[in-house]
């Protein structure tokens, strides 16, 4: 069957079963070239194609999705959770929109603007160039461009729908240095869905030394209380931690230590965090979210007080919490909760100057084993890091072989400054660099 | 049969003819369920169906890969056309179809999970979160899960492998949280076999969830762990993380082929305590990281990698053999059809020693048994990783003294491997899963319990 025939058939199946439905259907394709030792290594391309199903019935939901579009297939899904549905619980929170409305053009899409030759060419020239950036260089390892392109379709249970399309271009290196017999190594990545907004090869360069060759003559700090400066792209991936603690589903579940603490101060009250699902350079926005609402803006943490919890239909009905239109709703059909992008105000010194006010400063650039040493319900963490000693913004020397330890509350109570410059780092999660009063670091 | 015959041999000999030096069509269909149970009541009911072919072609030792959810003859030979856009020259045939190999019987699938009913499935969780609130009124939440899967496989390419397999996976996973006051703390159990769903009336998922709420009620009082270099017991079972992150990724071909690895141009060298043997076996019976043929269709081995302190074997795939000339250990793996294999570890252990690990303890002045552990991750090119610990005891004055939260672990794998001074007699395996160059893979770790003399334990401890 064409993708309108399998929609079809699924929503004639739903009306005959008196179910109601929703489908989210996404289809894709991909390219990429790698190059390894300066020859051409891997090519590959793809296609995608998946039907994510949401079933309801006497306000009971079950959910199913596959990635064929064959009849019989469609049928044995639709027929075995038809089946799951006398199962389910009953929640009388579950709200399927009659109407998906969009908040407008959100241009991520911006199509082949670079073709085969010259991917093969720009690749093979970003490799030459990582191979004369350094005498310490070791190897430069998975040098890859790539693109992508996505179409998000979503139906509601009328059967209506509406679509968005994104566009992704991706450069990514990894490079291992040694000196006096010690390693270092570092991998950088930058995604854009406008291939104009590419940062260029020498600026990839610049960006990908500083956290691999620069690490090189690293020594293991003192233990100790230090003040932190996190660097934007490490501040981010703690930020990836902290989001999902955010969610009004995880907090009615029992799963985040910010159960009850809308309206608190949780953070300092430099700290302000929106999601900005139209912000022009960020990677996640759109334009509806998973159920079909507009996507709009939302402050999560207003000057380190804690604004009502990301939610959808379901937990802003059960909570009695605003709806910030943040449905998220992934290949397999099932409904979450996700922001877009999340932009964090920066501050008013550039972080050089925020270096120079303190002696014993530690920047980290990198947070290692962020899935397994956080915990989400207490907030403690405990994280494998490097970075660099700075004293009253004087370099000192490289840092590894450390772990920086505490609790998430720690961090977001001791912001002491943010930094004025937001750098576009080619994600959905825009910050500055951040310093922390003090945190606990151990070395050697 | 997941595609027809004629259709992979009219690809393969059209890849072939295109100049391609080698080509594989592998062929996926998995039926996924998953079943979660929170608040005391069912959560989720879900049902995903996967269907695709993955198309890799060599030429030379460049890799040309391509998928489709939709193969048919035109859209197959136009992703050959796609991958060999540029002129090539070959004059390969493939080789005749082989039979399909005996089966060593690796699986069990006598209810297929399709067949057991839900109300069956959903009242065994719904026992299990009564039972597990009846352990102790500090029980705030508790999350069941019951995931299965079988996948079916059909791998051929143009040195006449052809081969189909079926690979079953079910899995109980057990999230408990317990609140006393302001205090909260969680525990987690999780267990997965290579059988249908008669692993649910084998498995003592009782115990398993009596454990998670103990260990979440443990450390609601512990307090924070230890911090610098200590000398540390890691237990048998999930402790076997350290080996997987420390040594065995640095091992497999992906990494080694490069140079970049720190295990590169070490074969034959003793790059361990001679009491540490460690082994890579795509052969167990039932367990998680078991497979009876690759995803390359090649037989799985049961391979050592490490004998006596020194280095015997890496984990090698096709590509790695043709780069590094090391013989193919049945090592090719992949997260599904969107993935080229790459080389990845299986069930991987580090054998049973001769210590009781009472005596282990006895050794220690001051230090930390890493009681319960959780994932981790490495760099292969430096050798530097980090795995959590998430439940510790102090070890005083060689006693096992008071409860500690977890902590992350750091090293190197050279530096871990020769400072492992003692290794017990209580090999234990535990389910994991693993993400590298080829997705997330199911792999089993093990170990008996290791003294190690010294690593960083990242605790928050003042003291």
């Amino acid at each position: 069957m064409t993708n309108n025939e399998s929609i079809e058939f699924l929503y004639d199946l739903a009306k005959k079963n008196s179910i109601e439905i929703e489908v989210i259907q996404i289809s894709g394709k991909s390219n990429s070239v790698s190059f390894l030792e300066k020859k051409l290594e891997e090519i590959s391309i793809g296609e995608d194609f998946s039907l994510g199903v949401r079933l309801v019935k006497d306000q009971k939901e079950v959910f199913f999705s596959s990635e064929t579009s064959k009849k019989e297939d469609l049928e044995k899904l639709f027929n075995q959770q038809a089946e799951a549905l006398q199962f389910a619980k009953a929640n009388e929170n579950i709200l399927l929109n009659d109407k998906i409305e969009s908040s407008g053009d959100i241009e991520a899409y911006f199509p082949e603007q670079i073709n085969s030759d010259q991917k093969v060419e720009r690749t093979k020239e970003l490799e030459e160039l990582l191979w004369a950036c350094d005498e310490n260089l070791k190897k430069v390892r998975n040098t890859s461009f790539s693109e992508s392109y996505s179409n998000v379709s979503l139906y509601n249970k009328l059967g209506d729908s509406n679509s968005y399309q994104k566009s992704y271009y991706s450069l990514s290196s990894e490079l291992l240095g040694e000196k006096d017999g010690k390693r270092a190594s570092g991998h950088f990545s930058f995604t854009t869905h406008d291939y104009d907004d590419m940062i260029t090869n020498e600026v990839f360069v610049d960006r990908i030394k500083k956290h691999s060759l620069g690490l090189l003559g690293a020594k293991s700090p003192e233990t100790g209380d230090y003040p932190i400066v996190f660097e934007r792209k490490a501040f981010a991936s703690l930020l990836s931690l902290l989001l999902p603690m955010l969610n009004a589903d995880t907090v009615d579940q029992g799963f985040s230590l910010f159960d009850k603490k809308q309206g608190e101060k949780i953070a300092s009250g430099l700290l302000h965090i929106e999601n900005d699902p139209s912000y022009y350079k960020g990677l996640g926005r759109k334009p509806f979210d998973g159920e079909g609402n507009p996507t709009k803006k939302h402050c999560i943490i207003q000057d380190g007080v804690l604004n009502s919890f990301f939610s959808n239909n379901e937990y802003s009905k059960k909570l009695g919490i605003e709806n910030t239109h943040t449905a998220s709703r992934s290949g397999n059909g099932r409904v979450g909760i996700s922001p877009s992008n999340i932009i964090v105000r920066s501050g008013t010194l550039a972080t050089t100057a925020i270096k120079a006010m303190k002696p014993s400063l530690i920047e980290i650039v990198r947070l290692n084993g962020l899935h397994a040493g956080f915990n989400s319900v207490t907030g403690d963490f405990s994280f494998q890091a490097e970075g660099f000693l700075y004293d009253f913004g004087n370099l000192v020397n490289p840092l590894q072989d450390f772990l920086v330890a505490g609790n998430i509350k720690d961090i977001l109570m001791g912001i002491e400054d943010l930094g004025a410059n937001v750098i576009d780092n080619g994600g959905s999660i825009i910050c500055p660099d951040v310093l922390i009063s003090s945190l606990k670091i151990i070395g050697s | 049969m997941l595609l027809e015959k004629s259709l992979i041999e009219n690809t393969i000999s059209y890849a072939l003819e295109k100049g391609a030096d080698f080509a594989e069509i592998f062929v996926e269909k998995k039926f996924s369920q998953s079943i979660k149970f929170l608040d005391k009541q069912v959560d989720g009911i879900s049902s995903d169906l996967d269907y695709g072919l993955g198309l890799r072609l060599f030429l030379g030792e460049e890799i040309l890969y391509a998928t489709t959810s939709r193969p048919t003859e035109n859209s197959l030979r136009d992703l050959v056309d796609q991958l060999i856009y540029r002129k090539t020259n070959s004059n390969l045939k493939p080789q005749s179809f082989l039979a399909q190999p005996e089966s060593n019987s690796l699986i069990s699938l006598n209810i297929k999970p399709w067949d057991q009913s839900l109300k069956e499935k959903i009242n065994y969780l719904s026992d299990l979160d009564s039972f597990g609130r009846s352990v102790s009124d500090k029980v705030s939440q508790l999350q069941l899960s019951m995931n299965q899967q079988v996948q079916e496989v059909l791998i051929a390419n143009s040195e006449g492998v052809f081969v189909e397999d079926v690979r079953p996976y079910s899995q109980v996973i057990i999230n408990a949280v317990a609140t006393d006051g302001g205090a909260k703390s969680q525990g987690l159990e999780r267990k997965g076999f290579m059988m249908g769903s008669e692993l649910f009336k084998n498995l003592d998922a009782k115990q398993m969830t009596k454990d998670a709420v103990e260990q979440a009620i443990r450390l609601l009082s512990a307090k924070n762990a230890p911090a610098g270099k200590l000398p540390v017991i890691l237990n048998n079972g999930f402790g076997g993380v350290i080996f997987h992150e420390a040594c065995g990724h640095g091992l497999e071909t992906t990494s080694v082929a490069t140079g970049a690895s720190v295990f590169s141009g070490k074969m034959g060298e003793k790059i361990a305590h001679e009491e540490v043997t460690a082994i890579d076996n795509g052969q167990m019976q039932y367990e998680w990281g078991s497979l009876e043929f690759d995803d390359e269709g090649m037989r799985t081995q049961n391979t050592t990698l490490i004998e006596n302190g020194v280095l015997k074997n890496y984990i090698v795939d096709k590509m790695g053999a043709i780069k590094t000339g090391y013989p193919r250990s049945g090592s090719g793996r992949r997260q599904s059809y969107h993935y080229a294999p790459a080389s990845r570890m299986r069930n991987t252990y580090i054998a049973p020693g001769p210590h009781e690990l009472e005596d282990m303890i006895k050794d220690v002045d001051y230090g930390l048994f890493a009681q319960k552990l959780g994932g981790g991750s490495v760099d292969t090119g430096t050798g530097a990783y980090n795995f959590a610990v998430t439940e510790g005891r102090i070890i005083r004055n060689g006693q096992l003294e008071e409860t500690v939260k977890g902590a992350s672990l750091i090293g190197t794998g050279f530096d871990t491997l020769s400072k492992i001074t003692k290794v017990g007699k209580d090999l234990k395996l535990s389910p994991g899963t693993c993400g590298s160059v080829s997705g997330w893979v199911p792999v089993t770790v093990g170990q008996p319990p290791l003294l190690v003399s010294e690593i960083t334990v990242g605790g928050a401890a003042n003291d």
